[in-house]
């Protein structure tokens, strides 16, 4: 019962996300989703495979549950946080707003764990604070890098 | 955290080369796209390799190993950088011969062919180390990818000039 729900709270989510007005034009949504999926594919084989502080899940129904949520609620939810940013105009409200898609992400993942699709092992909330932070600010990162080639492309027409 | 690699040999000099010479490539070739659409196919081809590699080569399937172990160093990273400049290239080319209908056909499997035999020569270098996987099963993962960059690729070259009007 608590997977089916957790598949369902997912969808909800991703709808709201798909449907809710953009700032972000598409093909920046884009180029981020691609760069968010490569810094968290990296840093989670790090983690998993190297390190072996968190586990990924081995049976194939939580596994294929892990990389749709991987794969298409994690850079959704960070996009979000990334187009909210842009409303946003004081400094303040711009750290709030990466708080929370950061508490989002950490709550997300603590799910993940309840439900055993993740196992713990020497994964701490630090640590997932750090992770997903580090993967917000990639978001930050990967928008100015193709804002800065959009602009440079306008001024050199 | 280790991220350097067991040994620094062949399959490391493959890749470093590999690098070297289709990037080069790719930024001396004569400029056919925005430097927006560049990006979004070289995003493409990034998302892709990762994707791909993050299902079969990583647990529970683990049907084969990238460079020297199961465990991920820089070279495993710099490894999807590698297919990129190759989309690029299909692209490229697509667009410059102007290919479209029955063409197509025979450019997608030449390609998928290429691709096959580049894999080949990566495998030998110890890039890539089957172990439940044959090569053979790349074939239909490479016409399946082409065909897919190509919807992507008109998909966001309309998108783009849609909104370049607009």
């Amino acid at each position: 019962m608590a997977i089916p729900f957790f598949i369902s709270i997912c969808l909800i989510v991703l709808m709201i996300l798909i449907i809710a007005p953009k700032r972000l034009h598409l093909l920046e949504i884009l180029f981020m989703w691609a760069i968010i999926t490569y810094v968290k594919a990296n840093a989670y084989f790090q983690i998993s495979l190297n390190n072996e502080m968190l586990l990924l899940p081995k049976e194939m129904d939580k596994y294929w549950l892990f990389m749709f949520v991987s794969y298409t609620v994690v850079p959704s939810l960070i996009i979000a946080g990334q187009n909210v940013l842009l409303i946003a105009s004081r400094v303040y409200a711009k750290i709030a707003i990466i708080l929370v898609s950061v508490t989002c992400l950490v709550a997300l993942e603590y799910w993940e764990i309840g439900l055993h699709i993740l196992e713990r092992k020497k994964w701490y909330l630090y640590h997932s604070m750090l992770f997903w932070f580090s993967l917000v600010l990639a978001g930050i990162a990967a928008r100015g890098f193709f804002q800065f080639i959009a602009k440079r492309e306008v001024k050199n027409q | 955290m280790n991220l350097l690699p067991n040994r620094f040999d062949g399959n490391e000099w493959f890749i470093i080369i590999t690098l070297v010479i289709t990037y080069t490539l790719m930024w001396r070739l004569p400029k056919r796209f925005s430097s927006t659409m560049m990006l979004m196919i070289w995003a493409y081809c990034l998302f892709v390799s990762i994707t791909t590699d993050e299902i079969l080569a990583a647990p529970p399937f683990d049907l084969y190993d990238i460079n020297d172990t199961k465990k991920t160093d820089i070279f495993d990273m710099l490894t999807w950088f590698m297919y990129s400049p190759f989309g690029y290239f299909f692209l490229y080319l697509y667009d410059r011969w102007r290919i479209r209908s029955f063409s197509l056909i025979p450019y997608v499997l030449l390609w998928s062919l290429f691709s096959l035999g580049f894999e080949a020569l990566a495998a030998w270098a110890k890039v890539f180390n089957y172990k439940s996987w044959t090569i053979a099963y790349s074939f239909p993962i490479y016409l399946v990818v082409s065909c897919l960059a190509l919807l992507y690729f008109h998909f966001i070259r309309s998108y783009f000039y849609k909104t370049n009007k607009g």
